[in-house]
């Protein structure tokens, strides 16, 4: 297996060079910023546009979802495409190593350089947040179930790259074209991680919910500051009117991450599992 | 036996690539697999080479496969020495000198992007992949089509030796008729995705006859694989049958004609 690894090494060494690359530039960035950040006195925080909320700084939170973005697209799509394109899985898969084994050589290799720069960049990341949050938290308090904060963890990360990873390897798969399978993937991967994002992470578990008879007294918030709203209304019970409120507190955010990972690595075997069983059918050339 | 065929088909939907495909190959013997475009040499290849899956029958080898595929791929960004070391990599045997002397014997350049290598060029790196890695069994597919003649014999010359030498049998795909001459020992030809007709070419040879007379329906003996007739006679490719008197004349078979034959098939001229 090493051996095939080292022949992933050679045969892939631009897409091995370039994911190494950028994820290198993308660490230098984070490190350099979270400096900067750190080093900005607390009442010149107004001062400096580039810390405003929604700024280049907090782009930079994004970048290991970027950066699997980046893997799903132009290390997984293009793998076994690329092969049919030019004929050469004809060549490789008629060596004394059959095709399963030499996927999965590259599978292991590339997946897992994927996974050990996504986690790299996911720590450095998280850094940065730590430090964000310690000089800015009092001016923009960060909801732990905001993308920036719920993505800054190393399992999630691990999961949403490897799961790009292994959609863009099914894709590769089963189109046989590397446009094809890039374009699906991209779609697929962003179309997923929103999806997760917006509609499925605050149902990972149910909701607290509350409900408070309606007082003349002026209204207090039912859902904790940190945490985060799911639904809310008016509702009487037994004929009284009052509010409720459905929500997910912060200290359920480790959980939630853990949830989201094993969905995707779930998803991710799912994908894998397809993609080994459908290459080694050999069903055409 | 170095490699058995028994049965073997694949389907495209509902139509049969190759079908009912019973062969065998033999060590150290050269065998021309021969047919005309589309009727099924490159499907039944790739199913020996193992990245094709039948729909039937059974390829039992004994020993290593390697094949050389009609289009000859290659990664392009790596030079012939990584080529080598991606086989090395991917291959139970390698033996890196018999490649590199392959490559060195037809000029090319070890240290040159395979991608900025002549067809040619790009030709004798596959076999030079393909014979580094020491199979029993040797499938080529049209191996000689991008060569120019002198290298065409030379290479050839070089395969023969090869298959003499170490025992390993090879089975080599061709259009060229002219080319199984002095060349193959067996015979595999294909129509339409059957198999027509298979054995030594000796045998082969001598179990044919073609007969010229006067104008016939049928031929004196034997039976017909291919007949044509003119005006003033009659002209028979026969299997089989003892050999008529007169006013038949028995005229020698050649493999051109024998192949022809059959690559037309029936008894209608």
């Amino acid at each position: 297996m090493i051996s095939l690894g080292l022949l992933t090494l050679r045969q892939r060494r631009f897409a091995v060079a370039a994911i190494t690359a950028i994820a290198a530039l993308a660490s230098v960035v984070i490190v350099v910023l979270n400096h900067m950040v750190a080093a900005t006195p607390p009442d010149l925080v107004g001062a400096r546009p580039w810390l405003a909320y929604g700024d280049l700084t907090w782009e930079v939170l994004y970048f290991p979802t970027g950066f699997g973005a980046l893997v799903a697209v132009f290390v997984g799509a293009p793998l076994v495409s690329r092969e049919y394109e030019n004929r050469t899985h004809v060549l490789a898969w008629s060596q004394d190593v059959r095709p399963r084994r030499w996927l999965a050589g590259h599978v292991l290799f590339l997946a897992g350089l994927a996974v050990l720069l996504s986690v790299l960049l996911s720590l450095l990341t998280i850094d940065l947040l730590g430090t964000l949050e310690h000089v800015l938290g009092a001016r923009y308090p960060i909801d732990p179930f905001d993308a920036e904060s719920f993505d800054a963890s190393v399992p999630v990360m691990l999961g949403h790259t490897v799961f790009g990873f292994a959609l863009g390897l099914a894709f590769s798969v089963l189109t046989r074209n590397t446009l094809l399978a890039m374009g699906l993937t991209l779609v697929g991967f962003v179309g997923t991680r929103m999806f997760a994002a917006v509609v499925l992470r605050e149902h990972y578990l149910p909701p607290i919910r509350t409900w408070r008879a309606d007082s003349p007294e002026p209204y207090i918030p039912q859902v904790p500051a940190d945490g985060r709203r799911v639904d809310s209304g008016v509702e009487f019970v037994n004929g009284v009117r009052g509010h409720f409120a459905e929500f997910q507190t912060a200290d359920r955010l480790g959980t939630f991450q853990l949830i989201e990972t094993g969905l995707f690595l779930l998803v991710a075997a799912g994908l894998l599992g397809f993609a080994f069983w459908w290459v080694g059918r050999l069903r055409r050339i | 036996m170095t490699l058995r065929v028994q049965g073997l088909g694949k389907r495209y939907g509902d139509s049969w690539a190759l079908r009912d495909c019973s062969f065998e190959l033999e060590r150290g013997r050269v065998t021309a697999l021969v047919g005309a475009n589309g009727a099924g040499k490159t499907t039944l290849l790739t199913m020996l080479a193992g990245v094709l899956r039948p729909d039937e029958g059974t390829v039992e080898a004994r020993g290593r496969i390697s094949f050389v595929a009609q289009d000859k791929p290659l990664y392009g960004h790596l030079d012939a020495g990584g080529m080598f070391q991606i086989a090395r990599r991917l291959n139970d045997v390698w033996h890196q000198q018999r490649a590199e002397s392959w490559a060195r014997r037809f000029d090319v350049p070890l240290d040159r992007r395979c991608r900025r290598l002549s067809t040619g060029q790009q030709t004798q790196v596959a076999l030079a992949v393909a014979l580094g890695s020491r199979p029993d069994v040797l499938l080529l597919d049209e191996p000689l089509a991008s060569l120019d003649p002198v290298v065409r014999r030379d290479v050839m010359r070089e395969l023969l030796t090869e298959a003499a030498d170490t025992g390993m049998a090879l089975l080599m795909s061709t259009h060229v008729v002219a080319e199984i001459s002095g060349v193959a020992d067996s015979l595999v030809l294909l129509r339409g995705g059957k198999l027509v007709l298979s054995g030594d070419l000796d045998e082969l040879m001598s179990s044919h006859s073609r007969y010229v007379g006067p104008p016939a329906r049928t031929p004196p003996a034997g039976e017909v694989v291919h007949a044509s007739h003119h005006e003033q006679q009659s002209a028979f490719l026969v299997r089989g049958g003892d050999r008529p008197g007169e006013p038949w004349v028995t005229e020698p078979v050649t493999v051109e004609d024998l192949v022809l034959a059959h690559l037309t098939g029936g008894g209608a001229a």
